[in-house]
């Protein structure tokens, strides 16, 4: 892979969570207009590896690069202006409006104390357009069912008029309907718009289907990483994530599919990450 | 636009802009019509017409226009201007600490203040003007407990339930060394009453002199900060995502809800329940977006101390044992207490406390 089409890099960086090194010298190179995928067992390191990506923690060691530039060096306005980060289930705002929450996302663009513009008010439109959200703009958000709840979020992302959108498990807590249409406008935001899409998933099959590239982390290390093809093994699985499974071919798509069937016992604690919904 | 009148109608729970200014235009007219009445309120009740014919100074007795401009006027004025500090500051807390149980006291500021106010009138009851130098003397108090509160809660940023714990703990030493400095002291210390309570009567000039400066400066910053609450109402990790310096924009405000405390508590004292009222009121009306809820709890903070005020002048204290013709009213820190702790209770059975 070459530098110059990376659009975020981690050079080697290391972050420790308490006692523990949540991250241990990862190194990682995100290229610019893709759609990668980083999965792994609970506290693998997912969203710590997000978290530092977004400036939201400082590495011990180690630096992020966006297009190049050291991140630490940049102030966090700069970084959200062309980062949007979602963490996992945003809590609740009960009485506030769809549009009312969107509008938060133009805040890196704003500042604190400047009112919203006639381009912001165009940015949160178009945001609620792309997300299909327009219809319940006037709604409270607790009115709203979890998916379209989270295609709100979403829109807040979208209004920031980021560049790279980084999503902590987008579709958890959601049925399978919204998980599959909050996948798919994240596919077709990636393709139409250009978007550099890196999320954490928790469903092995989603993250093959909708990921041209896929990061394992385990331990705070980067285990395997590269298309889903090349990844979603038998052996990855079961020295990953403790399972036994099958791997078959999509009829629908050509993706890979895994059937896990059985969890290898001993030290696995984390046998049932998140493999719950098993292909037919 | 076509779309947005649907949407409106389609939802009743919406809140267009046009609501909100109907909204904000009714509780200033509200505002307007209790002060007109407070104006009328006092020992010497006033028809409505002469009120407000003293006010203007048209042909009227030199009685009357002396009573509305130099006691019930300024009067008014401190009610609305220390009940919208109020109302503001409880909206502003209840955002940053999260809680909507949240109220002013909890920066420390009012205990602060009390402690001080005692302290002045046991060591400076002597002195020829007392009471002149009370409010300058009861906002540094404030200050000073507001820091404290401040030091306690900051390790490397502010954290909501740390604030809120070392508010309530530096309070409760604050109320307890008040407490038994008043006991050592017994006699001397009944002026200081109506400062623990929450009192407008005697307020004068002096005191709107004192306000509103204060006010001037901090009630448009408050306004100015509804962006960074809004985002901040979305929880810290989404805030930071946005760009924002979230312990350092918490710390500026709760700076900014202190100095709102702290100008009202030095001119009408320690008046309890409407800083955690007025934001309750303001979030039913008006929903949880800060750029239309706190000018609301201004409005509602306002509203209710001019109304408190009315209520209180009504309610004489009839001591059991004959007394001279003066009877002074009821402080409206009692009567707020009275509407407000039921209306907290309430709050509390709803199970509103988030």
């Amino acid at each position: 892979m070459t530098r110059d089409t990376a659009v975020l890099e981690t050079q080697a960086i290391s972050v420790r969570l308490g006692k523990s090194l949540a991250l241990n010298e990862v190194t990682l190179s995100i290229p610019r207009g893709s759609v990668t995928a980083v999965i792994g067992p609970n506290g693998s390191g997912k969203s710590t590896l997000l978290r530092a990506l977004a400036r939201l923690l400082r590495p011990e060691t180690g630096s992020v690069l966006l297009d190049g530039e050291a991140i630490a060096r940049m102030s966090p306005g700069q970084v959200a202006r062309q980062i949007a980060t979602l963490p996992q289930s945003p809590g609740a705002v009960p009485g506030m409006t769809a549009r009312e929450l969107v509008e938060q996302g133009r805040y890196p663009h704003t500042g604190p104390l400047r009112m919203l513009s006639d381009r912001d008010h165009a940015a949160v439109e178009r945001a609620l357009e792309l997300t299909s959200t327009s219809r319940f703009r006037h709604r409270l958000l607790d009115s709203l069912s979890g998916g379209e709840r989270q295609r709100v979020w979403i829109a807040l992302a979208l209004a920031q008029e980021p560049r790279i959108l980084l999503l902590d498990e987008p579709t958890t807590f959601l049925d399978i309907n919204h998980q599959i249409q909050v996948l798919n406008l994240i596919q077709a935001l990636n393709r139409e718009r250009g978007l550099t899409v890196v999320m954490a998933l928790h469903d092995l099959n989603q993250a093959s289907q909708y990921a041209e590239r896929l990061v394992v982390l385990s331990g705070g290390r980067i285990v395997e990483e590269g298309p889903p093809t090349e990844v979603i093994r038998e052996d990855t699985l079961a020295s990953v994530f403790n399972v036994r499974a099958h791997i078959s071919v999509s009829p629908v798509n050509g993706a890979l599919l895994c059937y896990p069937y059985a969890a290898i016992p001993g030290d696995g604690d984390d046998a049932d990450a998140g493999l719950t919904d098993p292909a037919p | 636009m076509a779309t947005d009148a649907r949407a409106d109608a389609a939802d009743g729970r919406a809140w267009g802009a046009r609501r909100f200014s109907m909204l904000l235009a009714g509780g200033l007219a509200l505002i307007g019509a209790l002060f007109v009445v407070h104006l009328c309120t006092g020992t010497a009740p006033l028809g409505p017409g002469d009120a407000l014919a003293s006010l203007v100074g048209r042909h009227t007795e030199e009685l009357h226009r002396t009573v509305v401009w130099e006691l019930r006027l300024p009067r008014s004025l401190i009610a609305i201007v220390a009940g919208a500090l109020l109302g503001t500051a409880g909206a502003v807390l209840q955002i940053v600490m999260r809680n909507s149980l949240a109220e002013p006291g909890i920066t420390g500021v009012t205990a602060g203040g009390i402690l001080v106010a005692v302290l002045w009138t046991v060591g400076f009851g002597g002195l020829p003007h007392p009471g002149r130098f009370m409010p300058l003397v009861v906002f540094l108090g404030c200050l000073s407990a507001g820091a404290v509160v401040f030091a306690l809660s900051w390790r490397g940023g502010i954290h909501p339930l740390r604030m809120i714990l070392s508010g309530v703990l530096v309070s409760a030493i604050l109320a307890s060394v008040t407490a038994f400095i008043m006991l050592r002291a017994q006699s001397g210390v009944g002026g200081v009453l109506p400062w623990i309570i929450g009192s407008l009567n005697g307020r004068v000039w002096v005191h709107w002199e004192q306000l509103w400066p204060w006010a001037a400066a901090t009630l448009p910053l408050a306004l100015l900060a509804a962006r960074p609450l809004n985002v901040l109402q979305l929880g810290d990790s989404v805030a930071a995502s946005r760009g924002m310096r979230v312990n350092l924009t918490r710390a500026a405000l709760f700076c900014l809800a202190a100095l709102l405390t702290a100008a009202a508590v030095s001119v009408v004292g320690a008046v309890g329940f409407l800083g955690l009222v007025a934001p309750h009121i303001a979030r039913w009306l008006t929903g949880e977006d800060a750029r239309r809820l706190l000018p609301v709890a201004a409005v509602a903070g306002a509203a209710l101390l001019v109304g408190a005020d009315i209520v209180s002048q009504g309610i004489t204290i009839r001591p059991p044992f004959p007394t001279p013709q003066h009877r002074p009213g009821l402080p409206v820190g009692a009567v707020m207490a009275f509407i407000g702790a039921p209306f907290f209770l309430y709050i509390l059975l709803r199970g509103a406390a988030r």
